[in-house]
């Protein structure tokens, strides 16, 4: 998980209510079609785990949008993970980066995430995992949270598509006591194993926010190693005016064996 | 909300269905960094079953970009892969450690 800003939930005005119709109908045929959704700590997990695997990953995001609600505002993490199963891989956030719009940047606090593979690649009709991770906070006016949810992964040929389903709780003193919603979804084509163009979208219906946009990601092997480098750039924009209009997205990791 | 929870029920309904029995296999080996045989023919149009085998002391990853596969086969050890149903044709494969020798493919007809 990444960190989200808490941003005020405004009052629906007609426009925003034929915006969000759109938004919902597009989200609903990109569900029917692909049979995969995505989510909002800006990443799209996959429910494969390659046991042995250690990684070592850095990602981050930055909104690109004047209005105050929005301006200014980015968030960064550094994880390690590593597989100690074909089917269980955790994975420890070391540091966790947020600048809230019109704020200035502090360090949130760390989280213990873990994927369960389910099944094996292109075993079923496809292939199914589970997220669940507790995040753990440092600063005062935020509460720790559990996070778990479904990840599905459906190859076809060189397409690859990705549905996640996350749902959070925070838990302690201040905590709202309510799951709080998102998805996401990623569509990706291999045109080779370091690039595979394709698009990412992200709904978090609590705060009406819905964006989708391109995205590019491939690993490089590490020639005479058992490692290699993965990346992933792109920028999701805002499909109504509860969402930044533009928020771009980087990250990249090191895998090694 | 409604939709992604009857979406996600219905997808992980699915698991039940689609069971993976009764597939064909067929065997890869390999050895000094070489996939044995290099060439392989399976059937297209139906799904099938891949026993890697890595006689190798040092771990191999077995990848195809044509087919979407990605897994790792420890040393002295066998992974299986679940791959298609492929369309007839040609699907190249690789050991991601070592690709200048670890080269294969699959030919579906």
């Amino acid at each position: 998980m990444s960190p989200s800003f808490s941003r005020k939930s405004p009052a629906l005005r007609p426009h925003d209510r034929g915006r969000r119709s759109r938004t919902l109908t597009i989200g609903a045929i990109l569900l029917l079609a692909t049979g995969v959704v995505q989510a909002d700590d800006f990443i799209v997990y996959s429910p494969h785990v390659l046991a042995t695997q250690s990684e070592i990953e850095l990602r981050g995001y930055s909104y690109s949008d004047p209005r105050a609600d929005f301006n200014g505002g980015r968030a960064a993490e550094l994880s390690i993970s590593h597989a100690f199963t074909d089917w269980w891989k955790p994975e420890i956030y070391l540091t966790r980066y947020e600048k809230e719009p019109g704020g200035s940047g502090r360090l949130l606090g760390y989280e213990f995430e873990n994927t369960f593979q389910f099944t094996q690649p292109g075993e079923y009709w496809a292939d199914f995992g589970f997220l669940a991770s507790y995040e753990h906070q440092i600063v005062a006016d935020k509460q720790d949270a559990f996070e778990f949810g479904p990840l599905v992964e459906k190859t076809v040929g060189r397409f690859t598509h990705r549905f996640n389903a996350i749902w959070e709780k925070q838990v302690g003193a201040g905590a709202s006591g309510k799951y709080e919603f998102r998805y996401s979804y990623s569509g990706t084509y291999a045109v080779s194993a370091a690039f595979r163009p394709g698009i990412e979208a992200y709904g978090r219906p609590a705060d009406h926010a819905y964006q989708a946009g391109p995205i590019v990601a491939g690993e490089w092997h590490v020639p005479g190693t058992t490692s290699s480098l993965e990346y992933r750039f792109g920028v999701v924009l805002g499909l109504n005016a509860a969402a930044p209009r533009r928020t771009w997205l980087a990250q990249v990791e090191y895998e090694f064996f | 909300m409604k939709l992604s929870l009857i979406a996600a029920t219905l997808l992980l309904s699915m698991t039940g269905t689609a069971v993976a029995r009764d597939l064909s296999t067929f065997t890869l080996v390999v050895k000094n960094h070489v996939y044995q045989p290099d060439e392989l023919k399976v059937p297209a149009g139906t799904k099938f079953k891949l026993i890697v085998r890595n006689e190798d002391p040092t771990p191999e990853e077995f990848e195809s970009t044509d087919f979407n596969r990605e897994k790792i086969v420890l040393p002295n050890s066998s992974i299986t892969v679940y791959v298609g149903p492929l369309r007839a044709g040609s699907y190249g494969f690789f050991g991601d450690f070592h690709q200048a020798t670890a080269q294969g493919r699959l030919i579906a007809e």
